[in-house]
């Protein structure tokens, strides 16, 4: 399966824009982009194409290829979005912006609880732990100590473990990418 | 030695942690080759990688050269200098300059600012930027990957 990550994510950064406020939304563009082309498109397949290649080949590996529950992917996708300060991964969402994966669906709520209340009774504890590894995994990751863990093994395999680390590198590298640019606060104003 | 108890068929540690997604392994690997090929200056890449490693506690980061930044003139003396610098005359105004940069992209990447970026970016093409800020991209989130799966250098892989 091969994903359109570049209309994907401008789908998914357009809908944002009303949601922001001010100052976000006029965060720089930290490059020129020529008249009439969309700053994300121009980024991503135009100033160097030899690697943009390959990083879709990569995204691919990593959205296409995944075995884990969506929610649990999803917890650590936003933890990232949040951490990085990406718009458009903010507003990403896998069930509508990955194409094998439609047929499972998430409400809206179970993402507006990821926003400081994740003693919600809507997540499992699979799901607490994604969110929690992926802040550690950007944040702090020496702080992942024994007690943690402890409740990354009792609730996860291994394999789940590696995905999820995988998943997570994966996202913060796209993440920051948009980021440090500014397309994603300048794609979300189109 | 990595904590994982499952691993795949592989000569190396490393090969055998990213043989469980070889997929995603793979994909990362060409990646990082087309990173280095294309690159104009390995040797400036590479000395931002290992700052991002040591900054993430990657040994097998810190342990791993690549050939082609070897091939451009890497030295040993300088890799050892890197702690120093911001102060060292082992670095060139341009290698503070990234290295700075990569530091705050590794740490905290929203509180970059339009100063840390123009300090780069007006030293180099769009191109040379965006390729520098992918690279930077891998080298943060495959030494937090190797650092936290603990993935141990062998023997081969060391300098």
């Amino acid at each position: 399966m091969t994903i359109d990550t570049t209309t994907n994510v401008v789908n998914a950064a357009t809908s944002l824009s009303s949601k922001l406020g001010a100052a976000e939304l006029e965060r720089p563009l930290r490059i020129s982009v020529p008249d009439g082309v969309e700053p994300m498109q121009h980024l991503l397949t135009s100033s160097v194409p030899h690697l943009m290649d390959k990083v879709t080949a990569l995204s691919n590996a990593v959205y296409g290829t995944s075995t884990l529950p969506l929610r649990e992917f999803e917890a650590a996708r936003v933890r990232i979005a949040q951490v990085n300060g990406c718009l458009v991964c903010q507003n990403w969402r896998s069930a509508r912006d990955i194409p094998n994966r439609r047929h499972e669906q998430i409400p809206e709520e179970w993402y507006e609880h990821l926003d400081g209340d994740l003693d919600w009774d809507g997540y499992t504890e699979r799901e607490r732990l994604a969110y929690e590894f992926a802040g550690r995994f950007a944040e702090d990751h020496h702080s992942m100590d024994d007690e943690f863990w402890t409740r990354m093994h009792t609730a996860f395999s291994d394999d789940e473990i590696v995905e999820l680390t995988v998943c997570t590198g994966a996202w913060m590298f796209s993440g920051r990418m948009l980021r440090v640019f500014g397309v994603d606060a300048a794609t979300c104003r189109i | 030695m990595t904590w994982l108890t499952e691993t795949a068929p592989g000569p190396t540690e490393h090969d055998r942690v990213l043989g469980l997604r070889p997929a995603a392994a793979e994909r990362s690997a060409e990646l990082f080759n087309e990173i280095y090929s294309s690159a104009a200056d390995p040797v400036l890449l590479e000395l931002c990688r290992l700052r991002i490693a040591t900054l993430h506690g990657s040994r097998w980061d810190l342990a791993y050269r690549y050939a082609s930044a070897v091939a451009a003139g890497l030295s040993e003396d300088v890799v050892q200098a890197l702690p120093s610098y911001p102060t060292s005359p082992l670095f060139s105004d341009q290698q503070r300059r990234c290295l700075g940069f990569a530091e705050q992209y590794a740490m905290d990447v929203q509180g970059l600012t339009d100063q840390d970026f123009a300090q780069v970016a007006d030293t180099m093409s769009v191109p040379e930027m965006t390729a520098f800020t992918f690279a930077l991209g891998m080298f943060d989130g495959m030494a937090r990957f190797r650092a936290i799966l603990d993935i141990e250098p062998d023997q081969s892989e060391g300098v």
